[in-house]
């Protein structure tokens, strides 16, 4: 069963809206032709001089006397982040959608949140608008999943978007690797995006940038000739909805395909979501493209000798 | 209809203000909350189909309203069927005024004069009547305006005119502006006021306006409004000019100086080295030339020696621009012999006489010598107006001297009888018939003394002492002195009387003659009178008047007015010029005009010659242009009257100015865009109220 993104948004505690999606999701799941995917891959390889023998296992060196690299042993547990941007530009939603990106973005990260937590993985939480306004370490721990959805539920709308500091500043915080989930509208100017996503990327983070957007942000499907104000500087000016689409789209789309283009050159997943889009296919997305990530690291790393973890 | 004010009609074009406005949307009052502008441009205001649509009514009424009121500033009126015709309005009295001064003949201003008159004919309009006046030092017309009343003489005489321009020439004569512009001012006025219709009155005055023009008579003069002047100045391309003036000869120099010249630069010189030197008509040989540095605008005054060329008649001018002034002419100086025939028994050399006081007092210098000769009873002869030119009598005559006098005074001569004692007298027989004499007693202590108590300085005897500083004759004693006394009823005409009412001198016509009679000696023994400062100056002026001098000099104020030795013969006189030129003067002048060519003329009256020379007037050579602000500031009105076309437009706007007055009908205009004003208004109060209304219900 799916749920309707106005009747989920309707249910006003965050928990129960991430438990619905997933619950949803996951009943799906089972027609899904992408059964027997699972996060806790492990593989043999044989060992090779220089492999650390820390790997090695032993329990198959006993039975067939040969050394094999184990992989993923130790490492079942995914140590996830969500960045969420909550600056003022999230608080925009037209009259199409019922809820804002904010909203949306909060209840997409409940939902992984929790998707997480069902899968014993550990889930961190930095909410940000100029700064850092939350900021939870990633824990698998009874109550830290009450804690987390307290935390996306208790931030408030901040003022301007700033992704460059907060990225970096989390890049310092966390040290261990782990995926990072940055769930922003990205309505900020890519070249220094660029520089920050590099870094965080350089840590050794897997990154998968979830954008947030407003259907009348993709089309602009304004009608009348009005003041547009902006959300996040204040400013006002006098906008002709009929005679400036083409160049705001056109703007639009050349930004949204420089966002992708530094995405794929630093190996970054981009999923684009509408506000008028359900919350599943998020979530969808999101195995979907950590499924193929899974795949195309396992055949990379078949290739390599070198080993180590590459969630 | 008409407009008198067609530009106010631009005015209309404020219509596109409320079109503007109209089709401009209004700033919509809506606000939509946006993301991020990041991807927006502001989208300037714009023109839309719909807002054209709204209003027409409104649009229309507001559009109407602003061309009424353009209509109104227009002033509009129907045009009457009266057209002004060409005879309206008369044709211009344009007199040309020419200089023809001296100045003139500086390089080509006179065919830029001809060229400049000819112009002005060119541009006049055949309506137009046209006189031509030359001025120099008095205004002459050449050609007068044709005479209104005559129908024949009405036509154009533009084509007299030019011929007769032709014709002038630049004269020597010196500038009168003045005199010429308010004399030909005058004679415009009156020929408006013999005109039943007032012609414009124009004047063209084409000169080189030097500087040295004489302009007093404007400024006694007030100057008619309705007569325009038009100045076309002449100008050279280098105006440098300097000139030359020989200086007289003052009482603080010293006989021998040499001769003084004085040299003036021009404000718009642009040099500044001059020479200077003597030279003559026949010689070629030149002296040596004085350099002179005189900055513009200025003057300096150096000596030029004439000794190597002491026949020179001319002063040569050299470095500048204009030659018209650079020749001075001088008359070279002559000895003049003065011959005085004495009649008495007084030695040369004796300081108790008489004559050795007058022989001193008459030294010799450069221009006179007088020679006296003593006459004795022997040779009477002696005594004749062409052997003496003075006859000096101080002792007793015999008949035959007494004879022989009296036929020399009669024949125009000139004597000074010094009475010494009744005796003598006596011994003049007819010439001192009218003298009456008395018995006195002859003075007796030092203090009894006369003193001259009344003196005729109006005569030329006592004329150099006119002047209040010089005509104290208080310290002048007389000792002895012989009583006589004039009947009233006496012809004499007594110049000086002693303070007992004695006469003291007078003078006495005979024939063509005079004699002079002083009852008192002036040695030492009778008087003080040799030994007064006013001696000499008083002989000098005897001499004056019994010698007629051989050069003759033009006034000091006025270089152009030679003022003609008495014709008590009436004989013939004639003006000859160097170059052999005769010009012949009327026997009753008594003054000529000397403004011809510079140069050195002989004045011949029977065998007699004088020379005077003429030159350039120095005023002619200050050739720096005059300001035209000068001329205004005497009230002149410069500037042209407008053309027979102009006035016939300016009457006809006047016409229309006064129609449309009566007309009035930018009052309707006026009234119609109040009309739409109001109409508009309630148009747009209705509109709103209605607005309102439905606005109200509907909530």
């Amino acid at each position: 069963m799916r749920s309707d993104p106005d009747t989920l948004m309707r249910i006003k505690n965050l928990e129960l809206r991430a438990k619905a999606v997933v619950e949803g999701f996951l009943t799906g799941l089972h027609r899904s032709p992408y059964h027997g995917f699972s996060v806790e891959f492990s593989e043999y390889r044989q060992y090779s001089p220089g492999d650390d023998p820390r790997y090695l296992d032993w329990r198959l060196f006993a039975r067939s006397d040969r050394y094999y690299i184990k992989r993923f042993e130790d490492e079942t547990n995914l140590r996830c982040w969500l960045l969420v941007d909550l600056s003022r530009s999230m608080g925009f939603g037209s009259s199409d959608t019922p809820n804002t990106k904010a909203e949306y973005a909060k209840t997409a990260a409940a939902t992984l949140a929790y998707f997480m937590t069902l899968q014993r993985d550990a889930v961190g939480l930095m909410t940000f608008d100029e700064t850092i306004r939350e900021f939870l370490p990633a824990r698998f721990r009874t109550g830290h999943m009450r804690r987390l959805m307290l935390g996306l539920e208790n931030s408030l709308g901040g003022k301007n978007t700033d992704l460059i500091t907060p990225i970096e500043q989390m890049a310092d915080l966390v040290t261990k690797r782990g995926l990072v989930v940055l769930i922003s509208d990205v309505l900020t100017p890519v070249e220094p995006l660029k520089k920050s996503l590099s870094y965080l990327r350089s840590r050794g983070h897997e990154v998968l940038l979830l954008r947030v957007l407003d259907p009348r942000e993709t089309d602009f499907s304004f009608r009348d000739p009005v003041m547009f104000h902006d959300l996040e500087s204040g400013r006002e000016i006098y906008i002709d909805p009929d005679a400036v689409r083409e160049s705001y789209l056109k703007n639009f789309h050349e930004h949204a395909a420089e966002l992708q283009q530094i995405c794929d050159t630093l190996g970054i997943d981009l999923i684009s979501v509408s506000t008028a889009q359900p919350l599943e296919y998020v979530l969808f997305d999101f195995l979907n493209m950590r499924m193929r990530r899974s795949r195309s690291a396992g055949s990379r790393s078949a290739n390599l000798n070198a080993g180590g973890p590459t969630t | 209809m008409n407009v008198l004010f067609l530009s106010f009609l631009a005015g209309t074009a404020a219509v596109a203000f409320p079109i503007v406005f109209h089709l401009i949307r209004r700033t919509p009052k809506g606000r939509q909350e946006f993301s991020s502008l990041m991807f927006l441009k502001p989208t300037p205001p714009r023109l839309t189909r719909r807002s054209r649509l709204d209003d027409w009514l409104l649009l229309l009424l507001r559009t109407a309203a602003i061309v009424m009121l353009a209509l109104a500033f227009t002033r509009p009126y129907w045009q009457a069927a009266v057209e002004l015709s060409a005879n309206d309005v008369r044709g211009r009295h344009v007199a040309i005024l020419l200089d023809t001064s001296a100045s003139m003949q500086r390089g080509e201003l006179w065919s830029e004069a001809i060229a400049e008159a000819e112009k002005t004919l060119d541009e006049l309009e055949p309506a137009d009547v046209v006189a031509l006046w030359t001025f120099d030092r008095t205004p002459e017309r050449v050609v007068g305006f044709p005479d209104q009343h005559d129908k024949d003489a009405s036509k154009p005489n533009h084509e007299l005119v030019r011929g007769e321009l032709a014709k002038l020439e630049p004269t020597w004569r010196t500038t009168r502006l003045g005199d010429a512009m308010v004399n030909l001012a005058e004679q415009m006025l009156e020929i408006e006021g013999q005109d039943d219709q007032p012609a414009a009155l124009q004047i063209v005055l084409i000169s080189d306006l030097q500087e040295g023009a004489d302009r007093q008579a404007l400024q006694a003069f007030e100057w008619p409004e309705q007569v325009q002047v038009d100045v076309r100045p002449l100008t050279l391309p280098d105006p440098s000019n300097a000139s030359l003036q020989l200086l007289a000869r003052t009482e603080t120099d010293e006989p021998t100086a040499p001769p003084k010249v004085r040299v003036h630069n021009a404000p718009d010189s642009t040099t500044e080295q001059f020479e200077v030197r003597w030279t003559s008509g026949d010689s070629l040989k030149e002296s040596p030339s004085v350099k002179f540095y005189v900055p513009p605008g200025e003057s300096r005054v150096l000596s030029v020696p004439r000794d190597s060329s002491p026949h020179a008649d001319r002063l040569v001018l050299t470095g500048d621009q204009a030659d018209f002034d650079n020749t001075y002419f001088v008359v070279p100086p002559k000895q003049q012999h003065v011959h005085v025939a004495y009649l008495g028994q007084d030695q040369k050399g004796d300081p108790q006489g008489l004559l050795y006081y007058f022989a001193s007092a008459l030294a010799e210098t450069p221009e006179r010598r007088v020679d006296i000769t003593n006459v004795s009873a022997n040779d009477p002869l002696l005594i004749s107006k062409d052997g003496a030119d003075l006859a000096l009598v101080t002792a007793k005559v015999t008949d035959a001297e007494q004879d022989a006098l009296h036929r020399y005074i009669r024949d125009g001569g000139t004597a000074l009888v010094v009475l010494q004692d009744s005796e003598m007298i006596a011994s003049l027989g007819p010439l001192a018939s009218d003298i009456i004499t008395e018995a006195e007693t002859p003075p007796v202590t030092e203090d009894d003394y006369r003193l001259l108590g009344e003196i005729d300085f109006s005569h030329p005897l006592f004329r150099p002492f006119a002047n209040p500083r010089y005509n104290d004759f208080t310290a002048i004693r007389f000792w002895r002195s012989v009583p006589v006394d004039l009947p009233t009823e006496s012809s004499a005409n007594v110049i000086a009387r002693f303070d007992n009412y004695r006469p003291m001198l007078w003078e006495q016509t005979v024939g063509e003659g005079r004699m002079f009679v002083l009852t008192s000696g002036w040695q030492p023994e009778e008087s003080q009178f040799a030994l007064s400062t006013k001696f000499v100056p008083w002989l000098e002026a005897l001499l004056a008047l019994s010698v007629e001098p051989t050069t003759l000099q033009t006034s000091s104020t006025d270089t152009q007015t030679l003022t003609l030795p008495p014709n008590s013969e009436n004989a013939t006189r004639v003006v000859k010029a160097a170059s052999g030129e005769e010009f012949s003067i009327a026997v009753d002048a008594r003054v000529i005009e000397a403004a011809m060519a510079p140069g050195i003329y002989q004045l011949v009256t029977g065998n007699q010659s004088q020379s005077f020379a003429v030159n350039v007037p120095h005023m002619e050579s200050r050739t720096a242009p005059l300001d035209l602000d000068q001329l205004e500031q005497f009230g002149v009105s410069l500037g042209m009257q407008a053309t027979r076309t102009e006035e016939l437009e300016r009457l006809s706007r006047l016409q229309n100015i006064e129609l449309e007055n009566r007309q009035k009908l930018w009052k309707w205009f006026i009234v119609a865009a109040l009309v739409f004003i109001g109409l508009e208004t309630g148009l747009a109060a209705w509109r709103t109220r209605r607005l309102q209304h439905s606005s109200g219900e509907q909530s």
